[in-house]
């Protein structure tokens, strides 16, 4: 079984000011300067890759766990943390243009390394900053001919069967899948990565990312993008007149039960 | 320029799929298709033209295939999709097929006198508004999540309106679906209760749903809350969850991440209680109260019991 899940490191929004959110005269918001993180759907999704190895190696399957993410730097903080884990190989490859809102050009890439690893599961993040668009995976399973399955929260390998399930409206829908697939991960629980232990990194300081060829990737095609504005959601933020808890609940409980009219 | 509204009648109520589709065209489309089983009631617009697509099954691969077969038959400029996974994952897939563009968690998609269309959506995880033009025709474009409801009225389809296109084989997964308890409550919700990560433990959400019982609210949380596994993914509030617009929204321990605001900014009114005075959820309340949550949901349980007692 090959198991290849894409991944993408990202800024972490929430620790810009509300002053950084400006958009430059290419329309995008200057981030080179924020924390790096892990998208959080990517890491449910690596996660994921990573107990279902445990999952089909415990029954006997021989399995090739890869990880792979595009980008302009190689994030090899991450890359050796997942070798750490146990991922086999960890691929990144260079990409000259940043698709913030062209996931096609994500997905073409993306195509062409699980065609050449023979990727029979592929794993990836429902979302990830800054596009957000969530149609890297179904335009992989169209580019591959492989079904897709969204909103994949729980997964499990069993029997020589694999096993997801989603939640879709107000329903939950259990699936038995067929050997080819591509899981859009979503709103996944307790599907945070351990933090590998000093042995664990040792044992794979050796390990070095593959580093594939740079992609040059087309500009739109298809839309142009018009303006980028900030979202003013902000609010009079007036605070509640209390000395103590007890009188800042008692004047909540007054508006929440309409005894009182809020400010 | 002819524009079709998709929804499907599987796995999520009709009218909060509509009620999406009308607020990011506001017009009306000129027609409707529902996929859905041959038997079943379809919404009826009477500026549109609403197909029943029969399928037998709620796999995605069934639905392409009898939509393609549609637009070929029937073809279109723009067909609106709803904001949940369905919608979002067809979207993608049928604009890839159909040769278009594809774009989701669409606010707005309006055609300008001179045909253009012009789109708007939310990125940097809700911190920015981007708007578009779109070039490649057809467009498929799958909504955003809205607080908004519609009225609609259910009609059996007409005979000429039921399409039975043939779906070539593949293979089918096996699928059990199970029904959960509906979470239309939380949608309607005039009030609610929203916990964040601040409620610290397991333990305490209990309490806080009693406080929501207690002051007749919906209970909901924000996506830490819900990925440590303490809340189902339901109650979850924000970009990849609900988008709600109650009267009053108390939110309890929130830190208040743009992507979760998205899912309360429709609210009436907003109270936060957090601890960090620096947290982004206080410049997007109306009133802020700098306590601990749990300490402020014991002493709002012991308020409420008292004005029982009293009545």
């Amino acid at each position: 079984m090959n198991i290849l899940v894409c991944f993408k490191i990202t800024a972490d929004l929430e620790a810009l000011s509300q002053e950084d959110w400006v958009a430059d005269s290419d329309l995008q918001v200057d981030l080179r300067f924020a924390p790096q993180e892990l998208g959080c759907f990517d890491e449910s999704a690596l996660s994921f890759g990573l107990k279902l190895a445990e999952d089909a190696r415990a029954e006997g399957e021989i399995v090739k766990l890869t990880a792979v993410t595009l980008g302009r730097r190689n994030p090899s903080r991450w890359m050796k943390t997942l070798y750490a884990l146990g991922y086999d190989e960890c691929i990144f490859c260079p990409v000259q243009c940043d698709s913030l809102f062209s996931p096609e050009n994500t997905a073409n890439i993306l195509a062409g390394i699980a065609t050449e690893y023979g990727a029979d599961i592929i794993l990836t993040g429902e979302r990830s900053s800054p596009g957000g668009s969530t149609f890297t995976a179904p335009l992989l399973s169209e580019m591959l001919g492989m079904p897709c399955y969204g909103g994949i929260s729980a997964l499990s390998y069993q029997a020589g069967v694999l096993k997801v399930e989603a939640l879709s409206g107000d329903s939950i829908i259990k699936r038995v899948l067929p050997s080819l697939a591509v899981l859009s991960v979503g709103n996944a629980p307790s599907t945070r990565l351990k933090i590998p232990t000093l042995k664990e990194k040792m044992a794979v300081s050796n390990k070095n990312t593959t580093i594939l060829p740079e992609k040059v990737v087309p500009g739109e095609q298809d839309k142009i993008l018009l303006s980028m504005t900030a979202v003013d959601r902000s609010r009079t933020c007036s605070k509640i007149a209390a000395d103590s808890p007890r009188e800042a609940a008692e004047k909540i409980v007054g508006y929440m039960l309409g005894l009182e009219d809020m400010p | 320029m002819k524009s079709v509204f998709i929804i499907q009648n599987f796995y999520r109520n009709l009218s909060s799929q509509l009620a999406e589709l009308y607020s990011a065209a506001n017009s009306h489309p000129d027609e409707i298709w529902v996929l859905s089983r041959e038997t079943d009631f379809v919404p009826e617009d009477e500026k549109a033209i609403t197909r029943l697509l029969s399928c037998s099954d709620g796999e995605q691969e069934s639905w392409l295939q009898i939509l393609c077969a549609q637009a070929a038959e029937n073809p279109a400029d723009l067909y609106f999709l709803p904001s949940d996974n369905e919608g979002r994952m067809i979207a993608a897939r049928l604009s890839f097929r159909l040769c278009g563009t594809a774009l989701s968690g669409v606010l707005t998609a309006k055609l300008q006198e001179n045909e253009e269309l012009l789109v708007t959506k939310l990125c940097y995880n809700g911190h920015m508004e981007s708007s578009f033009k779109v070039k490649k025709f057809p467009v498929c474009l799958s909504t955003a999540a809205s607080s908004e409801s519609i009225e609609m009225s259910l009609v059996k389809p007409p005979g000429e309106m039921i399409y039975m296109h043939k779906t070539s084989d593949f293979i089918r997964p096996e699928t059990e679906v199970t029904e959960m308890p509906s979470s239309e409550g939380l949608l309607s919700a005039k009030k609610i209760v929203a916990v964040g990560l601040g409620v610290k433990s397991p333990e305490h959400i209990s309490k806080c749903r009693e406080l929501a019982d207690k002051l007749n609210a919906s209970f909901a949380a924000s996506r830490p809350v819900v990925m440590n596994g303490w809340v189902s993914e339901q109650a979850l509030l924000g970009v990849s969850g609900n988008v709600v617009s109650p009267d009053i929204c108390l939110a309890l321990g929130v830190s208040g991440s743009s992507a979760f605001m998205v899912g309360i900014q429709d609210s009436g009114k907003i109270i936060a209680v957090n601890t960090d005075i620096n947290a982004p959820i206080y410049r997007n309340s109306d009133l802020r109260a700098e306590f601990d949550c749990i300490e402020i949901v014991s002493e709002m349980l012991d308020v409420i019991d008292k004005i029982d007692r009293e009545i």
